[in-house]
């Protein structure tokens, strides 16, 4: 590439910019989704085995009052197993990091916890509470909580001690500090567990649906797999694929605001 | 006299209406967890909330979609729900382990459950499985069924092989060819398999050498002791939301989709799968009893369970099953 071709695009607007970003991966789907039609179309593999993609965008069109509705269900569910999780994984990454003794009595027991297979709870949270809501956003912020954790704790521990004898000297309190020395410092590690959280939430979102659930998008996909549908079980997925990348955008936006140094 | 939808809802108002009410103006609430989500095989259920049977016998019941039988049951056992529909053979499990549970009334007296194969293989009868493959849904009552079916029917274990698969997958695998049979219902893979064109056989457990029964009521109890007119009345409506939804199919899924709106099937596959339900409701035609099992067919099916199935034979098969409840005046198949 000549100098002149860098310097156009390094002049090239935000929208410009914001098109390359879209455009080519979009390009690139828009050809997987070809071949898939043309594939199954040209084997006649079944629908009930796999359904050309016309079928299951057809179906998102079709159904979009149903998988809105049910969709609003699921995010309203992510976001509250989210922020349920998120919460008390960045205090207890910031207890551990601040205290030795904490870290040694939580640590062991936090990743005890972690390695447990939580989700094979749900069927027995139906059990002992029926389909009330509280049980699911519990489970859903209990698997999303690790990974907020631990980079939490990280982001925590890799404040320069140096910072600590400015925040000293001045006199300030310990919400000063926090607020504006540590968690500043550590917000790329909060961030960066955050973001792998929230996409965990809306898988554990949709399975704990499927499991133990009247409405969401995981339930909409076991009444689907009841009547062999899997046009609408892939309608289900785009949809909650969707969810995850816009509730990601929403994140990402929030992180180049509050950590503008490095954004995403 | 012609058996009518009219004269059928007629009888079973006047009928229930025989009950002393629980309360003038607030009817008794019972929630009901069923063994999965809504289909054919709660047609009775949804004929008796939307045809008024439930409110002549002055009961507030809700419908709920549940997560498989043995979830139902241990949700009746938790109290979760007062009445549960599980299979018969996932209650027995739970209420074996110590659950305060008990079948109060048999929807499903004939199982649903058994072998399907594509028309094309040539499997009629049992003895066409030897050498195949049969897909089982793990975890689910077809594991212990299946081999009490082969072996009532002259095979060892060595002349098949099981191959675990979720059912959701079961379509897949049997028209690839990956397994030979596959251990359903005929609704979930005989009808299924119609719809895109492609023929398949049914062979019943129940017809073939294990006679169990299916998906039935379960209670506490607890609640049998204190309330047992709620549960007569319960079961009494719900026989005769059956008996209606027979004389009316299509009436019965219509009431079917009103009650969960939310179903995916079309009316035709419900349809389909009615047929199946209604032979298993009434397996013994015209006249038979609904929601009855008599004592000398639960001996035989706990000879069955017993001696085939590793159920635990320390209890009596009557701590498990009570034929008090049912209606004084039988509600028959029409």
């Amino acid at each position: 590439m000549n100098g002149a071709a860098m310097g156009q695009g390094a002049e090239a607007g935000p929208i410009a910019r914001l098109l390359a970003r879209i455009v080519e991966p979009a390009l690139w789907f828009a050809g997987l989704l070809a071949v898939w039609e043309l594939a199954v179309r040209a084997l006649e593999v079944p629908g009930f085995v796999l359904p050309p993609p016309s079928v299951f965008l057809w179906r998102i069109v079709e159904s979009a009052p149903v998988l809105g509705w049910h969709g609003m269900i699921t995010t309203r569910l992510v976001l509250l197993g989210f922020i349920a999780g998120a919460i008390p994984g960045i205090a207890l990454g910031y207890v551990m990091a601040r205290s030795a003794l904490c870290q040694k009595l939580l640590y062991p027991l936090v990743v005890l916890i972690q390695g447990l297979p939580k989700i094979t709870l749900a069927p027995l949270m139906l059990v002992w509470f029926g389909f009330a809501e509280g049980p699911k956003i519990f489970l859903t912020a209990l698997i999303t909580f690790f990974p907020v954790m631990v980079d939490s704790f990280a982001g925590f521990r890799q404040i320069d001690p140096r910072q600590y004898y400015i925040s000293k000297s001045t006199g300030a309190s310990f919400a000063q500090t926090f607020l504006r020395i540590e968690l500043p410092s550590a917000a790329p590690q909060i961030f960066s567990g955050l973001r792998i959280s929230l996409v965990v939430a809306v898988t554990v979102v949709i399975v704990v649906e499927w499991l133990n659930s009247k409405t969401g998008l995981g339930y909409l996909v076991l009444r689907a797999m009841d009547s062999k549908d899997t046009g609408m079980i892939f309608a289900i997925l785009v949809v909650a694929s969707l969810i995850g990348v816009v509730l990601s955008g929403i994140l990402a936006l929030i992180e180049r605001r509050m950590v503008p140094q490095r954004g995403v | 006299m012609k058996l009518t939808t009219k004269t059928i809802k007629a009888a079973a108002l006047s009928s229930v209406m025989a009950f002393p009410a629980g309360g003038a103006f607030a009817a008794d609430e019972i929630k009901l967890i069923m063994n999965w989500t809504a289909d054919s095989a709660h047609l009775g259920f949804a004929v008796a909330e939307q045809s008024g049977i439930y409110d002549a016998a002055d009961l507030d019941v809700t419908l709920e979609e549940g997560r498989g039988s043995s979830v139902a049951a241990q949700m009746v056992a938790t109290g979760q729900a007062q009445i549960g529909l599980a299979d018969a053979g996932a209650a027995l499990n739970v209420a074996s382990q110590g659950a305060p549970i008990r079948i109060v009334s048999t929807i499903w007296k004939s199982g649903q459950f058994g072998i399907q194969t594509l028309a094309s293989s040539g499997i009629t009868s049992p003895e066409g499985l030897k050498g195949k493959k049969i897909a089982v849904p793990p975890g689910s009552a077809m594991v212990a069924l299946v081999p009490v079916f082969l072996s009532e029917n002259g095979l060892s274990e060595d002349d098949f092989e099981i191959v675990s698969a979720n059912q959701n997958a079961f379509l897949g695998l049997l028209t690839s060819g990956e397994v030979d049979a596959t251990a359903e219902t005929p609704e979930n893979i005989v009808v299924p398999l119609a719809a895109e064109g492609i023929e398949a056989n049914n062979m019943y457990f129940y017809n073939n050498g294990v006679p169990l029964v299916s998906l039935s009521l379960v209670a506490r109890d607890d609640t049998l002791s204190e309330n047992p007119e709620l549960i007569a009345r319960f079961i009494e409506a719900t026989a005769m939301g059956w008996q209606q939804a027979m004389a009316d199919p299509e009436a019965a899924v219509a009431a079917l989709r009103a009650t969960f709106p939310g179903i995916e099937k079309s009316d035709e596959a419900l349809l389909q799968g009615a047929a199946y339900s209604f032979s298993s409701v009434c397996p013994g035609g015209s006249g038979d009893v609904i929601g009855a099992t008599d004592d000398a067919t639960w001996s035989k099916i706990y000879e069955v369970m017993t001696g085939a199935m590793d159920f635990a034979s320390d209890r009596p098969i009557t701590e498990f099953y009570t034929n008090d409840h049912l209606p004084a005046t039988p509600v028959t198949c029409p």
